[in-house]
């Protein structure tokens, strides 16, 4: 173990004369671990949070059967399904999502219970389920906004706000940050106007479970989700399938390119210690030595990384607790994100920097290993430049653009991501071409500089290729996030410009912020039609619906006046008044996801059950280019929605003016009749525009944002290998010197060098990067069928090359200065 | 070209052959650079180590002066400091009138380019160029057109029979080729001063003989100032005077 250890300490005080890229390598490392911890951790708020905000996780049952939609399980299939449970003890539960009125941030969820305090256990210590308008609350929140036992606090519902009294206080530890309540069932219903049971619980007491289920499952016939508490929250996890999808991606890709920085640095330091490791070598240490030594020191290094990485990243995590808010915002939950803990996210993160450190160490082990101990007493051999057949090299990297670019057209979508392949492998070949290329070019202009820049870059030199490469790469990532976020961006605005063509927009409570049960009664629409200035009201409503196990969006208008407030972009099928009419006669549009996810096109029939235990097969009568939902949406009339869900109150209600009448009368009549919903907002199609758009622009600017991590560390790279372009070229420089170069000469010569190849990874990868954010629309889009159409983001692809050429610039100029200093003797001398 | 059986002698009666002027002791040779008490310093208080002092030293035109000593002696730092690589703690250096410690850094390099051949111990060459290109390389950086520098340049790899190998990389020549090559650059377009740092020193005896020679005959045709540093002693007798250097000081002239 000796001579490991002294091999890690030989090369790790190399690093002292290269702090440059000591700092660059652990950099690498640390923005790694960085990013995956704080995806994680983001994700894993995102989760936690939906799964408190649902209820479910306070429930303890062998078995639940669950609502497919927030209107609950109709009374007659919930007794049904109780009687065939027997000899099993059984309960049934509704929540109801609320906040306390005022204060949009204090949400929380009641579990409505009717049956044994077993079922919910957290609240066992309470002794009985509270009766009449009383509630248990966990420490956790009561503490938070300073309620205690009899104190009243007045929440939010139907009809306005209704006072609540304070019973128990329970110390438990729930998730949602404690945001979980309990009350009498029946008290629930009548509150927040429910009839239906959102979930049966089953205690089996002993009983076989297949049977109990068996006869369950006959009972409900197909109405309800039968299983435990997981399979109910499976779906709830779907709705951020692209969220996640998305942000894994990004994750992925920061990982990759942090691992071939930290790889490409490991490969410099080899390069520069060739000397004493030919020395080490030469006085007998064994390769497997020599190999646990290098191995030692990245593990010094994975360690410090992640030191640093894991916290930042998790703290990170924690600071984007507001965008993890919104994300969930759109499931209408009354779920409050909390930053992550710290486990999951540390330990992803630990082992994603073990796993890419172990994985540089791994791929650049046999350079290492090669160095023969002959070079301690004769020294490097130079090496004499590679014929390279450049030319061919660059047609070829051509034609494997177009095929990248072919795939992303011709092959399935769900395949598209695989043209990855043949861009990354054009951007390897033209990474080794197009410098000796421009090098050929460049001998040729007037002047020795330009002739030694230009003999220099067609050396094809094997590490600058490399650079070259990955700086490309890195480019071609963040052209490639921003493709990804400028299309995602143009599809939600399409998507929410077809529904937003209303005047005024009424909702109980703002957009993001109103929960499942902020609806209003069946009443409010003929209420505000009624008032002066109102030409047509269309009550909309959507829930989250229950198939093939994920959360697929229901979008419902009432008909009368749709046509003037709603214009869907019918991508197949009938548009306009016809497919009005025929989502009338109980038919159904499907947005384009839908579609791809569940096999369908236009004429296909499916099969929706319905909350009563029946089913509805409506055909499906168009495609419709809607991106907002990431499991797909049906678009139905409001007739059908309230057969599926029982559940005939609307969410929103889209109002157009009469002529004459002006936007702020109508609105001022509206907030008048409408004044005892404390959160009522009146909005109108811009704003209403504005702010949906702004829910998912948070989402958008991490996109822009790991954009710009990538260029960091293109930078880093940039640096890394500048430096140790330079430092290598010590000899030439100085003979440079001795025959009548000037400093000022080489300095240009250095700096035309770095320039040039900054220009090359830039040209490589404008076009790469335009090929991969589609690459990035269809890997992101796999699990949840999304791809909008397209953007290509040319003008920040053309922008790149001010950073590309800026930071190859940058990269050279502190190392050359340095290297220009030193004395001309001292640089040719032989040691 | 040298033979195996050449003696020092040998060389030395051949060189003779090529000077201008039979009689040595009688022909006053112009004086191209004069170092005047001349000393380097390294480190400060009781760390400095003089590596060279109270050295003067002059060269002429035509005329081979042979610097020796064991390692350690000062004999590279004295010839960094005549060639003005580096700057001396104390004394001057005059290069056809001009003191080159006043000289800017532009000035300096252009009277390199111009005026004055180096040929070192190994790595002469710039890796990334063709042998005619590195021989090029000085007339290009003093201006001369890059097309005529090279044709010039391959000239002059032919006379020093390296004509097959002019667009060879330095990677792919052998030690003594690539001596010839420093020596060609070193020699082209009649340089006033050459400096040579154990030129032979990294070559096998056949070689030895081969460069020597070589630079010799070129040297003494361009009537170059030249300043051999070497522990060799057949290189030595080659010289028309060798001086002596031990620990820092020059000695009397000998030969």
């Amino acid at each position: 173990m000796g001579d490991a250890a002294l091999t890690a300490t030989a090369l790790a005080r190399s690093w002292r004369s290269h702090r440059g890229r000591a700092i660059a390598t652990l950099a690498s490392a640390v923005i790694g671990i960085l990013m995956i911890t704080m995806v994680v951790g983001v994700v894993t708020s995102i989760l936690t949070a939906v799964d408190g905000g649902t209820g479910l996780t306070a429930l303890k049952a062998d078995l639940l059967v669950g609502a497919r939609s927030t209107a609950g399980i109709d009374p007659a299939v919930a007794a049904r399904v109780r009687a065939a449970a027997a000899p099993a003890s059984t309960a049934e539960v509704t929540f109801a999502n609320t906040r306390i009125a005022h204060d949009t941030g204090a949400v929380l969820t009641i579990v409505g219970l009717d049956g044994p305090l077993s079922f919910v256990p957290g609240f066992e210590q309470a002794g009985i389920v509270p009766r009449g308008e009383t509630l248990d609350l966990t420490a956790q929140w009561a503490d938070r906004y300073h309620l205690k036992v009899g104190s009243t606090v007045a929440l939010s519902g139907p009809g306005g706000t209704l006072d609540w009294t304070v019973g128990r206080i329970v110390h438990t530890t729930l998730p949602n940050g404690g945001a979980i309540a309990l009350a009498a069932r029946a008290q629930v219903q009548q509150a927040f106007d429910r009839t239906g049971t959102d979930a049966v619980l089953v205690d089996l007491n002993g009983a076989e479970r297949a049977s109990v289920e068996t006869r369950i499952t006959a009972a409900a016939n197909n109405s309800a989700i039968i299983g435990s508490v997981k399979d109910l929250l499976d779906p709830e996890h779907s709705s951020f399938a692209e969220v996640r999808q998305i942000m894994l991606v990004v994750g992925g890709l920061g990982v990759l390119t942090a691992a071939t920085v930290l790889f490409v640095c490991w490969r410099l330091l080899v390069e520069d210690e060739r000397d004493t490791i030919a020395r080490l070598r030469l006085i007998g240490a064994k390769p497997k030595s020599l190999a646990i030594g290098a191995g030692l020191l990245f593990l010094a290094l994975t360690a410090v990384a992640i030191v640093i990485g894991v916290p930042l990243g998790w703290a990170a995590s924690a600071g984007l607790t507001s965008f993890a808010r919104k994300v969930v915002s759109l499931t209408g939950l009354a779920a409050s994100p909390q930053a992550p803990g710290f486990l999951v996210p540390a330990l992803v993160g630990a082992v994603t920097g073990l796993v890419m450190t172990a994985a540089s160490w791994a791929f650049g082990l046999r350079s290492f290993l090669k160095v023969p101990a002959i070079e301690a007493v004769r020294g490097t051999e130079a090496s004499t430049p590679r014929r390279v057949p450049a030319l061919s090299f660059v047609a070829a990297g051509v034609v494997l653009i177009a095929v990248a670019l072919w795939v992303t057209h011709v092959f399935p979508e769900k395949y598209r991501g695989s043209g990855l392949l043949a861009a990354i492998a054009a951007v390897v070949l033209l990474a080794i071409a197009l410098p000796i290329v421009a090098g050929r070019l460049l001998s040729r202009s007037g002047g020795f500089n330009g002739l030694a820049a230009g003999r220099e870059l067609a050396a094809g030199s094997g590490k600058r290729s490399g650079t070259i490469a990955v700086l490309a790469v890195a480019l071609v990532f963040s052209i490639g996030l921003s493709g990804l976020a400028a299309t995602l961006s143009n599809g939600l605005r399409t998507s929410v410009e077809a529904w937003t063509k209303g005047s005024l927009f009424v909702l109980p409570a703002q957009p993001g912020i109103n929960l499942r049960d902020e609806k209003f009664p069946t009443t409010v629409p003929a209420q505000v039609q009624s008032l002066p200035g109102v030409q047509g009201v269309v009550p909309f409503s959507y829930t989250a619906y229950k198939y093939a196990g994920s959360n697929v969006m229901l979008y419902a208008w009432a008909l009368q006046g749709v046509n003037a407030v709603v214009d869907l972009h019918v991508a197949d099928g009938l548009s306009g008044s016809q497919l009005w009419s025929s989502l009338g006669a109980g038919n159904v549009a499907v947005s384009d996801n839908f579609a791809i996810l569940h096999h369908l096109k236009v004429g296909d029939t499916l099969t929706l059950p319905a909350a009563d235990g029946t089913a509805t097969t409506p055909r499906v009568v168009a495609t419709v280019n809607d991106y907002t939902g990431s499991s797909g949406v049906i678009f139905l009339s409001y007739g059908t929605y309230t057969t599926l869900t029982g559940d005939p109150r609307p969410l929103d209600l889209i109002v157009t003016i009469a002529p004459g009448a002006t936007l702020a009368t109508v609105k001022q009549e509206i907030n008048q009749a409408l004044s005892a919903y404390p959160g009522l907002t009146v909005w109108t199609g811009p704003q209403m525009r504005n702010f949906l758009l702004g829910l998912y622009g948070q989402l958008l600017a991490i996109l822009q944002a790991m954009g710009v991590f990538f260029l960091v560390l293109a930078i880093l790279l940039g640096f890394a290998t500048g430096i140790a372009s330079v430092a290598q070229r010590r000899l030439a420089i100085g003979l440079s010197r001795l025959i009548g170069d000037t400093r000022r000469g080489l300095s240009r010569q250095l700096l035309v060098e770095a320039m040039t190849v900054g220009a090359i990874a830039w040209l490589i990868a404008f076009p790469v990067g335009l090929v991969s954010g589609r690459i990035l629309v269809y890997a992101s889009g796999a699990q949840s069928g999304t791809y909008p159409p397209v953007q290509n983001p040319w003008l920040v692809a053309a922008i790149m090359v001010v950073p590309a050429v800026a930071a190859a610039a940058l990269a050279v100029l502190s190392p050359s200065r340095r290297l220009l200093r030193v004395d001309i003797a001292q640089s040719v001398t032989f040691e | 070209m040298s033979t195996v059986k050449d003696t020092q002698q040998d060389i030395a009666d051949r060189n003779q052959d090529n000077q201008p002027n039979q009689d040595k002791s009688t022909t006053v040779l112009p004086v191209v650079l004069e170092g005047r008490d001349l000393a380097k310093r390294y480190g400060k208080g009781t760390n400095a180590v003089e590596a060279v002092s109270h050295a003067s030293l002059a060269l002429r035109a035509g005329e081979i002066t042979v610097l020796m000593g064991p390692s350690g002696s000062g004999k590279s730092t004295l010839l960094h400091l005549l060639s003005g690589l580096e700057q001396p703690s104390s004394g001057t250096v005059m290069a056809e009138g001009k003191d080159l410690s006043e000289l800017s850094e532009s000035e300096l390099a252009a009277w390199r380019a111009t005026r004055v051949g180096f040929v070192l111990q190994r790595n002469n060459l710039i890796p990334n160029l063709t042998l005619a290109e590195n021989v090029a390389a000085p007339k290009i950086l003093a201006g001369e057109r890059k097309a005529v520098a090279v044709e010039r340049a391959r000239a002059a790899l032919i006379e020093v029979g390296l004509g097959a190998r002019c667009d060879a990389f330095p990677a792919q020549v052998s030690g003594g080729e690539a001596a010839r090559a420093a020596i060609a650059r070193a020699c082209l377009g009649d340089p006033r001063l050459i400096f040579a740092d154990e030129p032979t020193g990294a070559l096998d005896t056949d070689n030895s003989h081969a460069v020597m020679e070589l630079l010799l005959s070129k040297s003494r045709k361009a009537r170059a100032g030249v300043l051999i540093v070497t522990h060799d002693a057949i290189v030595a007798g080659a010289g028309d005077r060798i001086l002596r250097m031990t620990d820092g000081t020059l000695g009397a002239q000998h030969g």
